[in-house]
């Protein structure tokens, strides 16, 4: 009644899956513990949270073990774990201005209230292999903690509450107003890729789900291409903020919002001028419309742990796409303001399954492929026959007592 | 020590030694026994029901992309998830499940996908066509005639028939809707004035109770006429693109052709499986090596669809045995 | 082997009910018979103006219906030719088990008719958009009998009420005849027109007293 094994290919399999176990484990060096990489190796963890679309460090670090660091292979375990758990509730709309700040900084002025907020960052590092690092110990990292801690004084500072820059542009009347269409989404309930296909035009919340899990490296190609030319975004970083929000949901009972628990988020807004009339306008229309009022017009980004490439990239992406539809751009759209060719090509569990698959046995296709093949050669063969015979022929009527005995 | 024991791996990779736990697999599998920890065919009862009422507008709207909320499964998108998810939504614990790849049961990919589904459900494996009421396939359409009792699940790359002339999914759902084809029948037209013939190897094109343009998946040409009027109901799930569709039985299914230049399949009788000897099943070429090492080895031709090739050559083994004794 | 829990039996059900239904879309007039559900128990009850009393709701077209339901979808349910409001017993006791959220009639997943009279309500029903035809309403029908035809209807079962239908189309070979009882001779006429201009088209599903079901997706044509 069972499967009757025919052949080795299960055999295979397995032995492959063995394989690639002593592969991991072969050098005898120290397992690394699941605790080492969610700790020390947290912009990893942060990555695979981020593409795996589920917030859980932990498994995120075991996901990074199990897939020997394989970015895209752990964010794949994340997804497909992701799958398999029950949803029980919604959250409330997180405000990324209740954020409890590591980071927060802005590129649009030199003074922004509460000043510019540097936090644990790379970006002034000079990038220099540092060889102490392989003689690290516990002893050393915690001679180096205790130095930190020396610094810490005991007076506590009330917390700040940084208010969001681009509200600060709201009031001066320069930030752009979404259009009617968005904002009527956006009371309604999100739309939810994982519940129901994307089709397109896409909402935006669609738009923002999708490039919320989309990978790295691809939105960086994007949102690279489209401000070195391929596109209109002349952007500008309104803010980017890395640290802990508060998540909560409504109670059962009372409906009052309960805090469930805090992520780490980065959150970034790119701002960067709209065209403020439309090309196909009419006189009439510009003068009923009034004297032009340009303003800038914000792109969004987000995702979960520390990330900021992600949520610049985001942000310009999404800038390009609003632009895009609302306003046609001046100058090449680039394939970044194409919204189905980015949102249907960002996904990074969706593009390396289907690039993989390439490996799959294709020898069926391929014997019907050999056959059009040489059904084509067979086709053009006598073409070329019949054209060098024409040709011939020609040749033996101007020439026919040099040709006239050659075999056509 | 390390290079001799990945030697002796992969030595192992090309041999059939029984490991334990293939060992093991099959023996839960002869028991009927499931892995407790997932739901009945893994995926979450929400999310069979999406895939169900999905299907079920496939069925009355043939050869039309119905899209679904395809979900992530520990398969890699592109390796099956559709026809996996559409597999899963509808296996019962009586069903008996064969999944093939290329015709071959024995394929990687076919081991694979059936270890998922053995794994989630219990239910009784197959090797044999004729016996099976849920099949679930890549490329290709069993040799065996199927009957109105079973199903057939095809496994879909690219589910849009115009993303050869029109890769943006907004216009090419709007030319679905108005049945506006003309840029297909264009391209096929370029592509015998270019090649002297239709060029579409695979994936063809076909029309669906003459409305619908339908992908058919890469299954040779050979196979397209099976889904033509059929006893079995055929679905086609696209996990990466997030679509299903499905051919009832006694459907019509019209490839595209012209009049001076009809739709052809691969076949070509006086090819024969070196094994079996059939002329009329679709035959894939094989490199078979030569028996003595000085030898040189030969392309031949085997019948792509295993089982059947298997139960042919035990025919004919018997039928010889017979006339012998 | 442990006896299955009633989890497991109920995702059975589920299962095995969806496969019917699947079969009698794919081969319409075929009539397949479902199993009872797992709650015959707690039936519901609706007012029937026919019986002039409560009678239970059809047991095997209310459990077909709820292996379908879920917070994704939205149902209505008319009986005697009006649609019940949403806080009418049988609406809630439907919500209480599914999830799924009370719909209106012009944009409802699924409709279900108590009895075999719509009284033109099934008209309301969205029935897709050309770009969307998926988007349209399925129905379903509780009638008294669904049989095979073999012949031309008796003279006894015409002054009855059983209507004879002749199906063509997808999923069926050539013609399939089949006979019903208690579904009331309009609702054809109510059938036909919501699908006209394919692929638009309301999918309905027959379902008698025994459980025997029919299914008739909008790519049937209907001659009765």
């Amino acid at each position: 009644m069972g499967y009757v094994a025919v052949k080795g290919g299960t055999e295979a399999v397995l032995n492959a899956e063995q394989l690639v176990e002593y592969f991991r484990v072969k050098g005898e060096s120290e397992p690394i513990s699941v605790v080492q990489i969610q700790e020390q190796l947290r912009l990893a963890v942060d990555r695979a949270m981020g593409e795996g679309a589920l917030y859980a460090p932990e498994l995120a670090a075991l996901a990074l073990k199990q897939s020997e660091g394989d970015a895209l292979e752990a964010s794949f375990l994340l997804r497909a774990y992701r799958s398999t758990v029950p949803r029980i509730e919604y959250s409330l709309p997180v405000a990324g201005a209740r954020m409890r700040p590591l980071r927060r900084i802005s590129a649009t002025f030199k003074d922004i209230p509460e000043g510019q907020l540097l936090g644990p960052t790379r970006d002034y590092q000079l990038r220099l292999l540092n060889t102490l690092l392989t003689h690290e110990s516990s002893a050393s990292t915690r001679a180096y903690l205790a130095q930190i801690e020396a610094k810490i004084t005991d007076e506590t500072k009330p917390l700040v509450n940084f208010p969001k820059v681009i509200e600060k542009m709201r009031e001066q009347g320069i930030l752009a107003e979404p259009p009617e269409q968005e904002k009527a989404d956006a009371d309604a309930d999100p739309y939810d890729i994982t519940r129901k296909a994307l089709t397109f035009p896409a909402p935006r919340s669609a738009r923002l789900q999708v490039l919320a899990q989309g990978d790295v490296g691809g939105m960086l190609t994007f949102a690279y291409s489209s401000v070195r030319g391929y596109g209109d975004a002349h952007p500008t970083l309104g803010e980017l903020r890395v640290g802990h929000v508060p998540v909560e949901v409504a109670h059962p009972v009372t409906g009052e919002a309960v805090e469930i628990g805090e992520i780490l988020v980065t959150e970034c807004e790119m701002v960067s001028r709209v065209q403020s009339a439309d090309a196909d306008e009419s006189h009439a229309q510009r003068v009923a419309r009034g004297p032009e009022q340009p303003k800038f017009g914000l792109g969004y980004g987000f995702c979960f742990g520390h990330s900021e490439v992600k949520a610049m990239s985001m942000a310009i992406i999404d800038r390009v796409l609003s632009a895009a539809k609302e306003h046609g751009v001046h100058g090449e759209g680039g394939p970044t303001a194409n919204e189905e060719f980015v949102l249907l090509h960002i996904d990074g569990i969706e593009a390396s399954g289907f690039t993989a698959h390439f490996k799959l046995p294709h020898y069926v296709t391929f014997q019907a492929d050999i056959s059009v093949l040489e059904r084509t050669r067979a086709f053009h063969a006598e073409k070329f026959a019949a054209v060098r015979e024409q040709g011939q022929a020609k040749t033996a009527r101007t020439e026919p007592e040099e040709k006239g005995a050659e075999h056509v | 020590m390390s290079d001799d024991v990945i030697g002796q791996l992969l030595q192992r990779l090309t041999t059939s030694q029984t490991q334990t736990e293939a060992g093991a697999t099959l023996a839960q599998a002869a028991q009927g026994g499931r892995e407790p920890l997932y739901n009945f065919a893994f995926i979450d009862e929400d999310s069979k029901r999406e895939v169900r009422r999905k299907l079920l507008k496939g069925v009355a709207l043939p050869g039309h992309l119905v899209p679904f909320a395809s979900r992530d499964l520990p398969i890699a998108r592109g390796w099956g998830t559709g026809g996996l998810q559409v597999t899963l939504a509808l296996v019962e614990p009586r069903d008996v499940i064969k999944v093939i790849d290329q015709g071959d049961d024995d394929s990687v990919n076919a081991v694979n996908l059936r270890r998922l589904i053995q794994k989630t459900t219990g239910i009784a494996f197959t090797t044999d066509t004729t016996r099976a009421t849920v099949l679930q396939s890549r490329h290709r359409i069993p040799e065996e005639r199927l009957r109105a009792d079973q199903i057939l699940v095809l496994q879909v790359p690219m589910a849009d028939p115009l993303r050869w002339v029109e890769p943006n999914i907004e216009r090419a759902t709007e030319m679905h809707a108005e049945a506006d084809y003309g840029h297909m029948w264009v391209y096929m037209y370029e592509s015998v004035v270019r090649s002297g013939d239709m060029n579409i190897a695979s994936e063809y094109p076909v029309i669906v109770e003459k409305r619908y343009m339908m992908d058919t998946t890469p299954i040779p040409r050979y196979d397209v006429g099976r889904l033509h009027m059929a006893e079995m109901l055929t679905l086609f799930g696209a996990g990466r693109e997030k679509r299903v569709y499905a051919v009832p039985p006694y459907t019509h299914i019209v490839p595209l052709e012209f009049e001076d230049y009809p739709f052809t399949t691969e076949h070509d009788p006086s090819k024969h499986c070196d094994k079996c000897g059939a002329n009329d099943t679709y035959l894939t070429s094989y490199f078979v090596e030569s028996p003595t090492p000085e030898g040189a080895g030969c392309w031949t031709y085997l019948c792509s669809d295993t089982s059947y090739c298997e139960k042919r050559t035990r025919v004919r083994g018997q039928r010889v045995t017979m006339e012998a004794s | 082997m442990q006896p299955p829990t009633e989890q497991e039996e109920r995702i059975r059900y589920s299962t095995v009910t969806f496969r019917h239904l699947l079969d009698s879309l794919a081969r319409p007039g075929k009539i397949t018979t479902l199993e009872p559900p797992p709650f015959l128990q707690e039936m519901p009850v609706y007012f029937s103006l026919h019986e002039a009393a409560p009678i239970p709701v059809n047991g095997y077209g209310l459990g077909a219906l709820l292996t379908l339901l879920d917070k994704e979808v939205t149902f209505v349910i008319a009986a005697n030719g009006v649609w019940l409001n949403a806080q009418d017993a049988l609406m809630r006791w439907i919500v209480t088990r599914s999830g799924a959220g009370v719909g209106t009639p012009e944009s409802a997943t699924f409709a279900f008719f108590c009895d075999g009279e719509s009284s033109g309500l099934l008209t309301q029903l969205p029935r897709g958009t050309l770009v969307e035809p998926e988007l349209s309403a399925t129905a379903f029908y509780c009638v008294e009998s669904l049989v095979d035809a073999f012949g031309p209807l008796t003279n006894e079962e015409r002054s009855d009420g059983w209507l004879k239908l002749e199906l063509t189309g997808p999923g069926i070979e050539d013609t399939h005849a089949i006979r019903i009882a208690g579904l009331a001779h309009e609702e054809l006429q109510h059938i036909r027109q919501t699908r006209q201009g394919y692929p638009l088209g309301v999918d309905v599903y027959m379902i008698d007293a025994s459980g025997r079901c029919v299914g008739l997706p909008r790519t049937t044509a209907i001659k009765g």
